[in-house]
């Protein structure tokens, strides 16, 4: 299996900066281009929230020598398929194409890397306000329990933390946005030295050189990017919120800070999380909505980042039972980890089931290259598939009750959404 | 020097040829596709049941979706939890689908432990256990999930649309079936519904994989002895497809957003004009350049995103733009669906035709790059009853539309006198903005006992 987890590559820094890696694959007929800026909404601050995905939006709205709404059109009628996304830490840029496009892509990228301030204008601003507060009404405030997330991060980091605001950012702040703060912003943070460009899939590589050379090593890299202003969150006891929604049934989400990405026990919670809350007989799946039939659902997971992760526990209680009991059940769980450790099948399934996905996530080529993008941005390193593996592969069962005891403790915030009509 | 302000020539493109699709040497009934692919030791596979919630009964409507919902609950020697444990020792994932037409079981392996994993499925397909305890405990969960289905705009209107254009019709009701049918639903209901729909009556398989022709063919024979015998019935449906002009207003308190839906029944898969409605559709609101996608999100910012489709069951299909846009801009964006669909009868340019044909050219090599994909794909064909011809013959039916076949799409297609019109929302809001719409009839829709 190690074989598949082995990934080829060629890395090269350009003299602006500009991260560069290549990964040859000539058996499928697409090439994926793959762009991290290294800038997400922790690189924001109170007041100014949305910004890192405000350009996920205006990058699509052309550049000096491309036409608003164009980069898709040209994408689309080369049968190429295009998005982005941000995070925390990141945003991402991305398209993949039939192999003899890669120069419309390469051209793309950079316009809008070099180019895209002559082009950003106050009426393109003015409309993708609107579109973004329409996305945010749709994928949060209007959506059952779309509010979850922004108001557990922001009770469990605190207030000015980076991770405390949500990356779509609040809707106030999505409405001022203004051109001047906005330019400012793509100034500071999207310059080829705090980008990473990966190349993978069927393409020659000299000529894939040549090309991203003349494409990007032309543009210029002025800035000195600001350090994120983050310190160690501190959380002595535990916070409460209930947040009354248009919803049928209460949910009650934990959240505890843990280890950041790629941390030391990153890993060991990713796999304490399985335990609890992936699979079908994880101890609260079994216990809640098994044993007991109190949950319709009952999931957890370990969320981390450059700066701080979240191991975050949500279920959603049934008619007639209520969230103080649930609470009862899942610390009961969570102390009976901490008390007994895990057992070693519930090791091997997890180890398994993580290895197996990284196998099939190779499958594409596009999620291949933003792997490379991640562990090149991440650890410096594109090829650490084995190293990725292999974190998990080396942890013991003792390992799982070890960081139970650690971060599980009586810190945690606690987020309850309730039905609006239940008050009285 | 490269000169940013051109855009660059395309190199020659590669030629494509689709992979070779072998047919599985099994019994005559089973329809069956296979890519062998070895870049990565896996192998996906998908057994095909020619019955879905069409086959429910009618006052037990839900019940194909609960069969599937337990089926896997326990079999053979495993109980339910012991049965999933299995399937992650061996890192393999399991899924069941289940559509008005058919019932999807999706296994996805890797090599070295794909007949194990065949082996589990043959379990749950040969010897469910359907307990009363996980009967009781599953059916509770899904009335659970019908309740939450209260808390979804998006699902009221889409269920709705469906209910209102299929009316009478299997079609008409949502898989997961309605609170009082699956009240009714008894495990007696469930173990009928395996025995005659399910138990014998694979009807297809699709899989891809690093693994021979033979070997696949000596575990499926293995594995599945009595199952692969296609017997289903073809029931008979009928539509009622006369209707006219009208707006059904869903009720969903304090909502920012109204749900649109707009569209109305059309004709078959099968008939002749299936590639003329593709590419008058991607440029329609196929895609995100499209006329209704650029008006109502890129130049009116009413959305964060519009849509068209035209979408196939097995016997004919709908026609449907959808959307979701901030309340008060409800009617402004209802007329500027109302003018897309009038404007495209006037025809398209040749720009947007050379647009949509290189999109849609292009971009089919891509529906074969991954293992998941290439599944999917040859899924849909035996789903559809398409033959290999579909994928043969694409890029040739492809070509052959011009301005004249998608300007008569358009014409038969589009029935501006014949739309259903589901807006789901904040109705107060809604109603005070519907004067305009002159020649249409407003009706309340209740959703209780229609759609949830």
């Amino acid at each position: 299996m190690s074989k598949f987890l082995n990934i080829e590559y060629e890395k090269y820094t350009l003299p602006n900066g500009l991260d560069v890696i290549l990964h040859q694959n000539k058996k499928i007929p697409s090439v994926a281009v793959n762009l991290w800026y290294k800038v997400g909404s922790a690189n924001e601050r109170k007041g100014k929230t949305g910004f890192a995905h405000l350009f996920e939006h205006m990058m699509f709205q052309g550049s000096q020598n491309v036409e608003k709404e164009m980069h898709f059109k040209y994408i689309q009628e080369a049968g190429g398929s295009l998005n982005g996304s941000t995070s925390f830490d990141r945003t991402n840029y991305y398209e993949s194409l039939p192999t003899n496009n890669l120069e419309l892509a390469l051209w793309l990228e950079s316009d809008r890397m070099g180019f895209l301030l002559p082009a950003l204008t106050q009426e393109k601003l003015t409309n993708q306000i609107e579109v973004v507060s329409n996305e945010r009404r749709q994928r949060y405030d209007n959506q059952p329990y779309g509010l979850a997330w922004e108001k557990l991060f922001g009770q469990l980091f605190g207030d000015g933390h980076p991770y405390s605001w949500p990356t779509i950012g609040w809707m106030e702040d999505i409405q001022n946005f203004r051109l001047d703060d906005i330019k400012e912003f793509f100034r500071t943070y999207y310059s080829p030295s705090n980008a990473s460009l990966c190349v993978a899939g069927n393409f020659e590589t000299d000529n894939a050189k040549i090309l991203i050379n003349e494409y990007f090593a032309s543009i210029s890299n002025n800035v000195v990017v600001p350090k994120v202003n983050s310190v160690p969150v501190v959380r002595d006891r535990e916070s409460t919120e209930v947040l009354e929604d248009n919803i049928q049934l209460e949910r009650l989400y934990l959240a505890w800070v843990s280890d950041k990405l790629y941390g030391k026990e990153d890993a060991a919670l990713d796999v304490l999380s399985d335990v609890l809350g992936g699979q079908k007989n994880s101890r609260l799946n079994k216990r809640l909505v098994f044993d007991l039939q109190t949950s319709l659902d009952a999931s957890c997971f370990q969320y981390s980042g450059q700066f701080a992760g979240s191991f975050i526990i949500a279920s959603t209680v049934k008619p007639g039972n209520t969230i103080e009991d649930l609470k009862k059940e899942i610390f009961a769980e969570i102390e009976k980890i901490k008390n007994e450790g895990i057992s070693e099948s519930e090791l091997v399934r997890a180890k398994n089931s993580i290895k197996s996905n990284y196998i099939y996530s190779l499958q594409n080529i596009s999620t291949l290259a933003d792997q490379l993008n991640n562990y090149n941005c991440n650890l410096n390193e594109p090829n650490s598939f084995a190293f990725d593996v292999n974190r998990y592969e080396q942890l013991t069962q003792n390992d799982i009750k070890v960081v139970a005891a650690k971060y599980l403790k009586k810190n945690y915030a606690e987020l309850q959404i309730i039905p609006r009509n239940e008050k009285v | 020097m490269i000169d940013r302000s051109v855009k660059p020539i395309e190199t020659p493109e590669l030629s494509f040829a689709l992979p070779k699709i072998d047919q599985l040497g099994l019994t005559t009934d089973v329809k069956s596709y296979f890519v062998s692919r070895d870049d990565l030791p896996i192998v996906k596979l998908n057994l095909i049941i020619k019955a879905g919630s069409n086959n429910d009964p009618l006052g037990k409507k839900g019940l194909a979706h609960l069969t599937s919902s337990l089926i896997d609950e326990g079999a053979g020697e495993f109980n339910s939890l012991e049965l999933s444990d299995q399937f992650e020792l061996l890192g393999s994932t399991f899924n069941i689908t289940v559509d008005n037409d058919s019932i999807l079981f999706s296994i996805l392996s890797l090599k070295e432990n794909f007949e194990k994993t065949v082996a589990l499925l043959s379990l749950i397909i040969n010897e469910p256990l359907f307990s009363n305890e996980d009967f009781n405990r599953e059916k509770n969960n899904v009335l659970t999930k019908v309740l939450q289905f209260k808390d979804n705009a998006d699902y009221l209107a889409d269920s709705s649309f469906q209910k209102l254009i299929f009316e009478d019709s299997p079609y008409s009701f949502p898989s997961f079936g309605l609170r009082n049918t699956l009240e009714s639903i008894t495990l007696d209901d469930v173990k009928s519904f395996y025995n005659d729909f399910i138990f014998t009556n694979i009807y297809g398989i699709s899989a891809v994989g690093d693994i021979s022709k033979s070997e696949l063919e000596r575990i499926l024979v293995k594995y599945f002895p009595n199952n692969l015998a296609a017997q289903t019935k073809e029931l008979e449906i009928k539509f009622n497809s006369e209707s006219k002009n009208r707006i059904f207003l869903i009720e969903k308190k304090d909502a920012q957003q109204t749900e649109i839906r707009v569209g109305h029944l059309t004709n078959s898969r099968h008939d002749n004009d299936y590639f003329s409605k593709l590419v008058l559709n991607t440029i329609l609101g196929g895609q995100f350049s499209s006329r209704i996608n650029h008006n109502l999100r890129e130049v009116n910012g009413f959305t964060y995103g519009a849509n068209s489709s035209f979408s196939y069951n097995k016997i004919n299909g709908m026609f449907l733009v959808s959307t979701t846009v901030d309340s008060q801009n409800t009617s402004a964006a209802l007329k500027e669906i109302l003018f897309e669909l009038r404007d495209i009868k006037n025809g398209v340019s040749t720009e947007e035709l050379n647009f949509a044909k290189s999109y849609l050219r292009k971009r089919f090599p891509s529906q074969f790059e991954t293992y998941s994909k290439i599944v999917s794909i040859l899924t849909s064909l035996i789903v559809s009853d398409r033959e290999l011809d579909y994928l043969h013959n694409y890029e040739d039916m492809l070509s052959d539309v011009n301005k004249t076949s998608a300007l008569k799409a358009a014409a038969e297609r589009i029935n501006n006198d014949n739309l259903t019109i589901v807006l789901a929302g904040n109705v107060e809001e809604i109603k005070k903005q519907l004067s305009d719409f002159e020649g249409f009839t407003t009706i309340d829709f209740e959703v209780e006992g229609a759609v949830i």
